[in-house]
């Protein structure tokens, strides 16, 4: 999730009130919908992405940056190993939780960049493998935590 | 609305006399383009005729704006008459006067549009449906990449370099929606367009490429399949592309059958067939990777526009917390998984 909860809420809330409340002529009804869309106003700057979960992704993302960096540099690649281990001492100093998962996300993608910069070199595919491990992971964790999409439902109204 | 498409079916309609609009229904299958069922009634020979129209026009922001909904238009009108099963096309309009943004007029085609989009391994179709629909659905395609596209003025959609050309250019036409989206960095994309810079293919040919061909964009009626549908990413370039869409695990959830209809070595035997086309796997393969990298684009490109604020709709912001699907999809296309 990347979106601050604030704004998916006020969105909820919106489509409440342009696009539902216009179609619901039963009075009770209507009178929920009004209800449902007081709930989330005073909701909305209260709510924040959980801490635990965060700090789960940012402590995967740190580790498989310094064990490529380890791996650059038991390749011999002395720049390119400095050079994420730069991008990940950046990260990591910044204190609020979400620049910090920006900032590692910005250094993982420099990571890439640099391993495809040396792409042929013999032994990469194994020094990558980490990078690709906590893509492979944050993926999966994301999965886990969504709920079946209702896009059938959705698209048939 | 329905005053301003009266004036508007009036004209369309002329000679004929008395034309009423007699509903406007808003269809919400398709998350991009606005689309309505119009009911229109006239009087002709002292008679009241009905017929209904499908109205599809251009939203103001989404999932692949800019819009220009001109080009679906020419090709569906070009492709009148071919061997591909596509609703025939009437009217464009560009006056923003008439409904504020541009929209085309077609007709209606009886059928329903099955949607297995993510689902688990149930079977959508039985294997009875899936035989007679996975036919029609090579054989649409084979079709559709043996027009000649020249002869029916479509090189206007703009003919790609030979060679990587066709690989490049729609390399870069995704790379530019994900740039112009922002937001913040995505590993698993960089990993996947590093990827898809350095493996791009040759095309053997070009031909009109569908760019959305897929179960959920044709109509079926009487088990067979009536028109293919959402024309919106039509353009020429490798037709492997369109297999490689086909093919993205998105459209198949747990099912072995691309897109709920066919095994992948039945999907390409057929192909061959039918086209007189050799399918190359890695080639398809280089598409199927694109394909979940313009699928992540068009999802980006929508939570863009909702974090904007340029549409209220709130199915934009599905694709914030489904990203993590899109991930698995681009991890397990580039065989990270």
């Amino acid at each position: 999730m990347r979106l601050a909860p604030a704004m998916v809420l006020a969105g909820v809330a919106r489509t409440l009130e342009e696009d539902v409340l216009p179609a619901v002529a039963d009075r009770a009804a209507r009178g929920l919908v009004f209800t449902a869309i007081e709930v989330l106003a005073n909701v909305q700057d209260l709510v924040e992405w959980r801490a635990d979960i965060r700090e789960e992704e940012l402590s995967g993302a740190s580790a498989a940056l310094a064990d490529f960096a380890a791996r650059l540099e038991g390749l011999g690649l002395h720049a390119e190993s400095a050079r994420v281990r730069a991008g990940l001492l950046t990260a990591e100093a910044e204190a609020e939780r979400e620049a910090r998962g920006r900032a590692l996300d910005a250094a993982l993608v420099d990571a890439l960049v640099v391993a495809d910069a040396a792409h042929d070199r013999p032994g990469m595919d194994d020094a990558i493998a980490p990078l690709r491990m906590h893509i492979v992971n944050q993926a999966l964790r994301d999965v886990m935590r969504t709920q079946r999409p209702l896009l059938n439902r959705i698209s048939q109204g | 609305m329905i005053d301003a498409l009266a004036a508007y079916f009036a004209r369309r309609l002329a000679p004929r006399t008395a034309v009423r609009v007699l509903a406007v229904t808003r269809m919400s299958e398709g998350f991009s383009q606005e689309t309505f069922r119009v009911e229109v009634a006239w009087r002709e020979h002292d008679r009241e005729e009905r017929a209904a129209y499908v109205l599809r026009r251009q939203p103001a922001a989404g999932l692949l704006e800019p819009y220009d909904t001109e080009p679906e238009f020419r090709v569906l009108a070009a492709l009148a008459g071919s061997g591909v099963r596509a609703p025939r096309v009437f009217w464009y309009e560009r006056d923003p006067a008439v409904l504020e943004r541009p929209f085309y007029v077609m007709e209606v085609v009886p059928g329903t549009v099955p949607l297995p989009v993510m689902v688990d391994g149930t079977p959508v179709f039985t294997d009875d449906e899936r035989a007679r629909l996975g036919e029609d659905f090579v054989a649409n395609l084979a079709a559709l990449h043996a027009v000649d596209w020249r002869a029916v003025g479509l090189d206007f959609l703009g003919v790609p370099p030979p060679g990587g050309g066709a690989a490049t250019r729609e390399l870069a036409r995704w790379e530019g929606y994900i740039d112009r989206a922002g937001g913040p960095p995505r590993p698993v994309l960089t990993e996947a367009l590093l990827w898809l810079r350095r493996s791009r293919p040759a095309a053997e040919a070009t031909t009109l490429v569908h760019g959305d061909y897929r179960t959920g964009n044709f109509l079926v009626h009487d088990g067979r399949i009536a028109a293919i549908l959402d024309w919106e990413m039509v353009h020429l370039g490798d037709p492997m592309e369109d297999l490689g869409w086909a093919c993205m695990a998105l459209w198949r959830g747990e099912s072995p059958y691309m897109c709920h209809l066919l095994e992948r070595e039945r999907l390409y035997a057929r192909y061959e067939e039918l086209s007189g086309r050799c399918v190359d796997p890695e080639r398809v393969r280089f598409y199927e990777v694109l394909a979940t990298v313009k699928m992540a684009a068009i999802m980006l490109t929508g939570l863009h526009a909702f974090r904007e604020g340029r549409t209220r709709d709130l199915r934009m912001a599905l694709f914030d917390h489904q990203w993590g699907y899109m991930a698995a999809a681009i991890a397990n296309a580039r065989g990270l998984l």
